[in-house]
């Protein structure tokens, strides 16, 4: 092997070694970034499953929507929120939902439900039965 | 030589399957966003069905059209067939009060790349006591996950 031979070969190696190193360390943040996003996410499933069992707990409220719309923003705004995530609560135009927007740090569009506790037979349980009879 | 393309082949494949985990990322990111659509849009058709027309708890969706006219008028009920909830178009696709607990299944209309996403829930009802509750009532509701035409 001539010295102009192994002077290329070195260079090639060098080169390939230090791409290679970039390429390696890229991909290695790309997952740290990727586990700590997808720990995020899990937290904001917490949030919303935690926000659903509340609703699940209110006590029923006979026809009055609003009282318990009320009660849950209430107990929503309540919750204890984890690092990463930001809450907004609002009630719905007319009184009988709570929308949820959770931000997640890293996603561009929030999370967003709607929490109706008639839904869950909270309230709005028409006086007399109601609606007829089919 | 070899040995710098065995060392960029695996800094490839890293780079690759790095690429791969944030495209399934985006794609857990986007079903998430459809269930946050399907359980507000559940809770929305359920609450007004409960608030406004309990007695349609009791008929299966085909029904609503011909019983269900007779407790409910036409237009309420073609409103509870399709709606709007979180700027989401939905369809009522199935309603079973027949089956223990019953089953609501709501479609997602198409939005830009986004597939139609079905998605099942089960309604636990109490059944009717006369005279003072003639008709069934909601006393619970879970969004099983999304199904159907999805991919």
């Amino acid at each position: 092997m001539s010295l102009i031979e192994l002077l290329t070969g070195s260079v090639v190696f060098v080169s390939a070694a230090g791409s290679s190193l970039q390429l390696w360390a890229l991909a290695g943040a790309a997952a740290v970034a990727e586990q700590r996003q997808h720990q995020r996410q899990e937290q904001a499933e917490v949030t919303l499953a935690r926000a659903e069992a509340t609703l699940r707990a209110l006590a029923p409220a006979a026809g009055d929507c609003t009282t318990a719309t009320a009660q849950l923003l209430q107990a929503l705004a309540a919750q204890p929120l984890a690092p990463g995530l930001a809450r907004q609560l609002e009630v719905s135009a007319g009184g009988e939902a709570v929308l949820l927007r959770l931000a997640v740090a890293g996603e561009a569009e929030p999370r967003q439900r709607l929490y109706a506790p008639a839904a869950f037979g909270r309230c709005g349980i028409p006086l007399g039965g109601g609606g007829g009879t089919p | 030589m070899g040995a710098s393309l065995v060392l960029l082949l695996g800094s490839l494949s890293a780079h690759t399957a790095s690429l791969q985990l944030r495209l399934q990322g985006l794609r857990e990111q986007q079903q998430r966003r459809a269930e946050d659509r399907l359980a507000s849009a559940g809770q929305q058709l359920l609450a007004e069905l409960q608030r406004s027309h309990p007695c349609l708890l009791a008929l299966p969706l085909p029904q609503w059209d011909g019983l269900g006219t007779s407790c409910a008028p036409a237009p309420a009920i073609a409103a509870l067939r399709q709606g709007q909830a979180l700027g989401a178009t939905y369809r009522l696709v199935a309603w079973r009060p027949d089956l223990q607990p019953a089953e609501l299944r709501l479609e997602l209309a198409a939005d830009g790349n986004q597939p139609p996403r079905q998605g099942a829930f089960t309604v636990q009802l109490a059944p009717p006591q006369p005279p003072t509750q003639p008709q069934p009532q909601i006393t619970d509701v879970r969004l099983l996950g999304l199904r159907g035409v999805a991919p």
